[in-house]
């Protein structure tokens, strides 16, 4: 496992007025660590994900995982890259609505090796509480979906996983229980970066990152 | 899994990809239906060719094609005279009995001054053959005598004169199956006429060429035409029929077109966030870009299907009904009409569906997760 460095990453949007999104960040990520990024809305949460995720690319700076520059690589590149070495939980859990739930978790193997395990897939669903894996996302639970989004980040076995507000759309108990599950990765030897504005729930993260305009100000 | 994204992405939003199924459908429809009248066409010159003794063709100053006998009887005569081969004098007339038409045929005279026998190829199925050119006997091809009731015994007119019906022929062939053949000089005494339609010529083995130089130095002022170029400019009038009708069935698929593209770039457009998720799960913009093109081709694909199918039935059909009232078969569908219709559908599928597939694949992953 690699670490995950950022070094001065800087992003703005707009032309003319622009806002920046996220200014100066620096920061190593370590493997078997799980990170909470806390902040009110507009901190930049959600951009920093992106940069250190290869899904943008910063205006200046760079996000390096091992010896490999994320941001010298194109798109493509970076694409076939986050599919091998990371995945993404977001808060809406972005399912496939016409695909069930074991298609839903094939889909992120599928993206990373070509194929799809039917056996391993359904053994993630189930050590997750997912017991029939064959229903359409809308006939579970909003934490069972967000069970099953994680289920489709961790069947490629990735080395970061990155989670935007994965608890957004949750009750306090599922909540909970997602956050138990995301940080207990960690544990598995896997980086873990989670953007959330619940600070209780942060708090169960190793390390809780704070960012204000899109500066860091605190650890 | 790519198959299963494909697939089930098109079942998800079944009722927009059923109308442009449903599009492409007719379209395709259309275009097999409009093209299967070439193709009949086709076949009718490749039958007359084969069963028409036809090697070298003299007919009329300046024409290549004529439906009026212009040629002088004499003319027979001075090609035989010098000896090139064997000559036919062929008159041939529309035939048509009653009004409105219950059968349209031709009147074939037959040469019996000749020894070449002009329409090779047709078989005696009830009765006997022409024996004598002093008697006003008939025999009629077996669709025209079907349409019109006849039979061996029975008495038909002919210009001034009343043929009787000694046999019923069958060549297999349209123009032979609906033809009446009598004697040529009978034939052109009953009609008043002592012109021509053609002269055929059948030179010697290996002197076709020579012959076709003599007749043209000879009778300069002469049409000679070899079968091959008769062929050829027949198939150029189908081919120029055949691009009337593409013609006319391309503005359905233009519609469908323009169809499948408003459905492709609605559903690309509604579909953003789903691209855009599988973009941040590591999808490459290629994968994303034949994921669309395979849906649109999907969708062409079954589009053809339904319209081949549809437009083979419409063909069929319109077969039966034009065989039963005139004994015209001109109407084939061929597998090239098949491949070519099956070729256009899924062009249209991919002319309708790149833009919005290349829309997909420019967007912003970020404005499509909803940021």
């Amino acid at each position: 496992m690699s670490r995950l460095v950022a070094e001065s990453l800087r992003k703005t949007y707009g032309r003319k007025a622009k806002t920046v999104a996220v200014d100066g960040f620096s920061y190593t990520f370590e493997p078997g660590r799980s990170y909470a990024i806390v902040g009110p809305s507009g901190s930049g949460k959600t951009t920093l994900l992106y940069l250190l995720s290869g899904i943008e690319v910063p205006d200046s700076g760079k996000v390096l995982y091992g010896d490999t520059d994320l941001t010298a690589m194109g798109e493509d590149a970076r694409s076939r890259f986050r599919a091998r070495y990371f995945s993404f939980v977001f808060q809406q859990f972005h399912l496939i609505p016409y695909l069930n739930a074991y298609e839903n978790v094939s889909v992120g193997l599928y993206l990373k090796t070509g194929k799809t395990d039917h056996g391993r897939a359904v053994s993630l669903l189930r050590s997750l509480g997912i017991e029939d894996p064959n229903r359409k996302p809308y006939e579970y639970s909003g934490g069972e979906q967000q069970r099953i989004a994680i289920a489709r980040a961790l069947i490629t076995e990735p080395r970061v996983i990155f989670a935007d507000e994965p608890t957004g759309n949750l009750d306090s108990k599922n909540s909970e229980m997602i956050f138990r599950i995301l940080t207990g990765l960690a544990s598995e030897g896997r980086t873990v970066i989670i953007a959330t504005h619940d600070l209780a729930l942060a708090e169960m993260c190793d390390v809780v990152l704070r960012l204000r305009d899109g500066k860091l100000v605190g650890s | 899994m790519f198959f299963r994204l494909t697939f089930s992405s098109i079942r998800h939003y079944a009722f927009r990809f059923s109308l442009a199924v449903l599009g492409l459908a007719i379209s395709v429809a259309s275009l097999v239906y409009f093209l299967s009248f070439g193709e009949g066409a086709r076949r009718l010159i490749r039958r007359s060719v084969e069963d028409f003794n036809l090697q070298l063709l003299v007919l009329p100053p300046a024409q290549s094609l004529t439906v009026q006998p212009l040629l002088p009887r004499s003319l027979a005569d001075s090609i035989r005279s010098l000896g090139v081969g064997k000559v036919y004098s062929i008159l041939r007339l529309p035939y048509t009995a009653g009004f409105p038409p219950r059968a349209m045929g031709v009147v074939f005279g037959r040469d019996f001054s000749s020894s070449l026998r002009f329409i090779s190829r047709y078989e005696v199925v009830r009765g006997r053959d022409l024996r004598d050119s002093t008697v006003r006997e008939a025999v009629v091809g077996e669709a025209l005598a079907k349409a019109l009731g006849w039979d061996v015994g029975d008495t038909l007119t002919v210009g001034t004169g009343r043929y009787i019906v000694v046999g019923v022929v069958k060549a297999g062939s349209p123009m032979v199956d609906n033809a009446v053949i009598v004697p040529l000089n009978l034939l052109m005494e009953d009609m008043g006429t002592d012109r021509l339609l053609a002269v055929a010529v059948a030179p010697p083995p290996g002197k076709t060429e020579e012959v076709l130089s003599l007749l043209k130095r000879e009778f300069p002022g002469y049409t000679i035409q070899t079968s091959e170029e008769l062929v050829k400019l027949a198939k150029s009038f189908v081919a120029l029929g055949d691009a009337i009708r593409f013609g006319l069935s391309s503005i359905a698929l233009f519609v469908t077109a323009v169809l499948l593209f408003a459905i492709m770039a609605i559903t690309v457009q509604e579909r953003r966030w789903e691209f855009a998720v599988l973009r941040a799960l590591g999808a490459t913009r290629w994968f994303i870009f034949r994921l669309i093109l395979a849906q649109a081709l999907t969708v062409s694909f079954v589009g053809w299907l339904f319209g081949a199918s549809l437009g083979w039935g419409l063909a069929e059909v319109t077969s039966r009904v034009m065989v039963e009232k005139f004994g015209l078969d001109l109407v084939e569908v061929s597998p090239s009409i098949l491949i070519l219709a099956l070729l256009v559908s899924l062009g249209v599928g991919l002319v309708g569906s790149l833009f919005p597939a290349l829309s997909a694949v420019r967007m912003d992953v970020r404005e499509g997760l909803g940021r």
